[in-house]
């Protein structure tokens, strides 16, 4: 078991009377990557800002490895990169990243050196003198989670680091979280709208809505949850195989979503075992038999999508 | 907080202020040698009336174009973008987000700014005197006189730098954009040296300055009195009524006053001048510096309160 890094006790923010994030308790392990996902205006960037402590809760806490929030060691663990990086329209590449170097703690010589080794890294070498006020909406993205770097922080924080950019930045922009990930062993609080991208990297999925916690586990286990069971088929007669399972089982549930059928059962094995001996027996054909596993855009529909429309309806 | 308070004075110093200061500063000099060339040139010229009429010029000169003019167009202009110009282009979240507490973000910026617009301030001083130095052979002795005026110049321009700086950050703190910031100081600078004089002859004349204690509220008259605090501060280097002729009515600080028939006889004046001493110059020294150190404590809170949003 992983040790706990950041710890939310009721975390509250209120702006006026609107509340951003409602009394937030979260739990995050160590050395993991965590998908912070959830509606425009879910309270994730706030969140972000809450455990930065570039704003203040309203009520509650939170802790960075036991530090509160906002205090200097707590800062020193954590690296943030925001959804729009800002820049000092005067500042060169290296000038900026010396500066943040700077601010991060580091001498100068240190600044230096991980500024070369950063600039490197995301293949921005040749951009070192230019001013970084110029540079396009990929490269901006680079540079603004290379200085969430630079001090070499236990935690990273990035609020949508792949949001307006082309397919090949997207990817390279993924590549490269996932290297940084496993060569330093960080943890990462990721927010981002492009699900699949994310459900390739994270280990843990955290979903607020509203500013409320809906979901936090690890990515398996939410896939175990709502996966129910669910088998999805396809034969050349599915109305034959209907009723056989009809008659087998009492305990399931089928449903006909256009041509294939989607079953649900407590015990999916038994199932697919005697769906494979009826095609068999009958001499049916079988297109396609899987055992469904939920993605991340189908449980954020399922959790989000679905709840605020059974919320509209009621 | 050592790297705030570089960036911040490295900010201050850009190509086109320091060519507009330093042109400036160049023309002071002209100005102050041609005072000199064009007084020894008369056939009353005497030691005494050269130093008068040199300090005459240079305390109008510092007052008004170099502290009035440059030193507070800088201060305003950088101290309403301290805090504001950097929420405005998102850099403070940067900041914050750093291993740096807000105490040492407050401090290292203030610090820049008071940093550098004294740089500026000795710089403008050095330069103008300089070209004065070069342009005009002066005297020895009459540059030992003036060199000993420069000590209250430069704590004058001190305070005002202090005072000013405080009130830019404050309300740079107060709004999230530098227009607001700017516009009201804009306000305090033409109230300072434009609407203030004018409505305090207006007032004066029917008698409800004096009546109504106007000169509490005088700012102008505030200033004037600092100024003449901050030379008798200085190794008693008073200004007399004839070397502040040119801005000691426009400040308040000297009253015109006929003089005794006898008088008038016997040293061929027909009046004088004499100052208002409404106020005790040090209280009020003490009380400007006092706000100001007031100020800089509510930038503090504020900012030790304050959410920086995108």
């Amino acid at each position: 078991m992983s040790e706990i890094i950041i710890e939310t006790k009721q975390l509250h923010k209120q702006f006026g009377s609107f509340t951003a994030v409602n009394q937030l308790d979260l739990e995050l392990e160590s050395g993991k990557i965590h998908g912070f996902i959830g509606p425009n205006g879910a309270g994730k960037t706030t969140t972000m800002s809450l455990l930065m402590g570039m704003i203040y809760p309203t009520k509650g806490t939170a802790f960075i490895k036991g530090h509160p929030i906002g205090s200097v060691p707590a800062k020193k663990l954590l690296g943030y990169s925001p959804e729009f990086p800002s820049f000092y329209s005067d500042m060169s590449c290296l000038e900026y990243m010396m500066y943040m170097g700077n601010l991060g703690q580091l001498t100068y010589q240190e600044s230096f050196d991980k500024t070369i080794e950063l600039i490197e890294l995301m293949n921005l070498k040749e951009h070192l003198h230019k001013k970084v006020s110029k540079f396009s909406t990929g490269m901006k993205k680079k540079i603004g989670l290379a200085q969430a770097m630079i001090h070499d922080p236990e935690i990273l924080l990035l609020d949508e680091p792949t949001a307006n950019l082309d397919p090949t930045s997207r990817f390279e922009m993924i590549e490269l979280m996932r290297k940084l990930v496993t060569e330093r062993n960080l943890t990462v609080l990721i927010s981002s709208h492009v699900l699949s991208e994310l459900e390739m990297i994270i280990d843990n999925v955290t979903i607020i809505n509203h500013g409320t916690l809906i979901l936090s586990d690890r990515i398996e286990n939410v896939q175990r949850m709502f996966s129910q069971g669910k088998i999805i088929v396809k034969t050349s007669n599915q109305e034959l195989l209907v009723n056989h399972l009809k008659e087998k089982f009492s305990a399931i549930d089928i449903d006909l979503l256009e041509e294939e059928l989607q079953i649900s059962s407590s015990n999916p094995q038994i199932i697919k075992n005697q769906i494979i001996k009826f095609v068999y027996q009958n001499d049916l054909l079988l297109d396609y038999l899987y055992e469904q596993k939920v993605s991340l855009d189908s449980l954020y529909k399922e959790v989000i999508i679905n709840k605020e429309k059974e919320g509209i309806n009621q | 907080m050592k790297h705030i308070f570089i960036k911040t004075i490295a900010k201050m110093f850009k190509i086109i202020p320091v060519i507009l200061y330093m042109l400036v500063s160049l023309l002071c000099g002209f100005m102050l040698a041609n005072t000199y060339r064009n007084y020894v040139k008369t056939n009353y010229a005497t030691f005494n009336g050269l130093t008068s009429t040199l300090i005459s010029t240079l305390t109008m000169i510092i007052f008004l174009i170099i502290c009035g003019l440059l030193l507070i167009t800088l201060v305003v202009m950088v101290g309403s973008g301290l805090f504001a110009g950097e929420e405005m282009d998102g850099t403070m979240r940067l900041l914050v987000a750093k291993p740096v507490s807000r105490f040492e973000i407050v401090i290292g910026k203030i610090a820049g700014l008071l940093c550098g617009s004294f740089i500026y301030l000795v710089s403008s001083i050095g330069l103008m005197m300089t070209i004065f130095v070069m342009l005009s052979t002066v005297d020895g002795e009459v540059m030992k006189i003036i060199v000993g005026y420069i000590p209250g110049y430069l704590l004058f321009g001190m305070i005002l730098i202090f005072i000013f700086s405080a009130l830019s950050c404050l309300l740079s703190l107060l709004f999230k954009k530098r227009i607001p910031t700017m516009i009201i100081l804009l306000f305090v600078m033409v109230a300072l040296f434009g609407m203030i004089p004018i409505l305090r002859l207006f007032l004066k004349s029917g008698g409800s300055y004096d009546q109504y204690h106007m000169y509490l509220f005088d700012i102008n008259y505030h200033i004037g009195l600092i100024f003449y605090q901050c030379m008798s501060l200085c190794g008693g280097m008073i200004l007399s009524s004839s070397q502040m002729s040119n801005i000691g009515t426009f400040l308040g600080i000297y009253s015109f006053r006929k003089l005794d028939y006898d008088i008038i006889s016997s040293s061929f004046q027909t009046n004088d001048y004499v100052l208002n001493q409404y106020l005790n110059g040090n209280s009020l020294l003490l009380i400007y510096l006092l706000i100001a150190v007031g100020c800089y404590l509510l930038c503090y809170l504020r900012m030790k309160k304050k959410d920086i949003v995108t």
